[in-house]
């Protein structure tokens, strides 16, 4: 019975196996964490609490609780605000730059939206409760994009 | 590798005791197959990695995958033990990484019935456009230098 040497080769592959194995670990690591992130994501709560009338139109605020372990960007709110299913906002996307949610944080995302014509006047005859933003956040994982919808509506000013 | 036959079929490594030679085959098998799976998941997820790669190069860990299963094999009987069996476990890495988040994350049933079958396919397509070729391509073209190469 003979086992092998263990010759300067052997030392070699078995060094640069641990190698390969190393790197592709912790890009495995990274790879598993996004991809979890991104299946939870689509769960995270999206909750308008607030809407103010500004000089430029209309800015609504939007809780956003991100449940995962990845944080979430948020570059562009699909979202609009309705008067008694009136869309009063302009109905067009808008673009939110550097807003993201940490990983497990609750945070504020104020989305600034134009005033189609007649809305504000539209808004401003509203009555409390009737009043709902509706929509969804496009969001990015690392670069997965992943959709939020806002979960409760009805807002007060 | 020493060889006690011409061919290089078997070697002396499988004269030693049946629980040490499967021992060193599980944990051969377990490492490459560990290896070629991780990679297959990375390679299909680009998405998640914070680092910008060259696409090409992430097929190397499943390419080198097969190469290792051969290279780290005593002999040619060893091998083909090894390729099959790493190749094996790393589809089974491969796609439980990938069905995971579906058990992980309690996702409701119904919610469980609706992503199962379009996840399933996303990792089937992936295992034959990608994992096979590459870690096959490995495996043989390691076999084939080794035939001309001592």
């Amino acid at each position: 019975m003979r086992v092998p040497e263990r010759t300067t080769k052997r030392v070699a592959l078995a060094g640069a196996f641990l190698l390969v194995f190393g790197v592709t670990t912790v890009t495995f690591a990274q790879a598993v964490s996004g991809h979890i992130a991104a299946m939870q994501a689509p769960s995270a709560d999206v909750t308008a609490v607030d809407y103010e009338v500004t000089d430029d139109g209309l800015d609504v605020t939007l809780q956003v609780h991100n449940p995962t372990t990845e944080a979430i960007a948020v570059p562009v709110a699909q979202v609009n605000a309705y008067v008694d299913d009136e869309m009063v906002s302009e109905g067009t996307s808008t673009r939110l730059d550097g807003v993201a949610v940490d990983s497990g944080a609750t945070q504020n995302v104020t989305v600034p939206l134009d005033f189609r014509d007649g809305g504000l006047e539209r808004l401003q005859t509203a009555d409390a409760g009737q009043v709902e933003v509706r929509g969804q956040l496009k969001s990015k994982v690392v670069e997965e994009t992943v959709y939020l919808s806002v979960d409760r509506t009805e807002v007060d000013e | 590798m020493s060889n006690s036959t011409s061919s290089g079929w078997s070697s002396d490594v499988e004269r030693t005791s049946y629980s040490r030679r499967a021992g060193r085959f599980l944990v051969l098998a377990g490492s490459i197959g560990v290896l070629a799976g991780m990679g297959g998941f990375v390679y299909n997820s680009t998405q998640f990695l914070a680092a910008d790669v060259d696409g090409r190069l992430l097929l190397v860990p499943m390419f080198a995958a097969g190469v290792f299963a051969h290279v780290l094999a005593p002999s040619l009987r060893q091998s083909v033990r090894l390729g099959i069996a790493g190749f094996f476990v790393g589809l089974a890495v491969f796609v439980g990484a990938w069905l995971a988040p579906l058990f992980v994350l309690s996702f409701p049933n119904a919610a469980i019935d609706l992503l199962l079958p379009s996840m399933v396919g996303d990792v089937a397509s992936a295992a034959f456009l990608n994992y096979s070729p590459t870690y096959l391509s490995g495996y043989l073209l390691a076999v084939s230098t080794g035939a001309f190469v001592k």
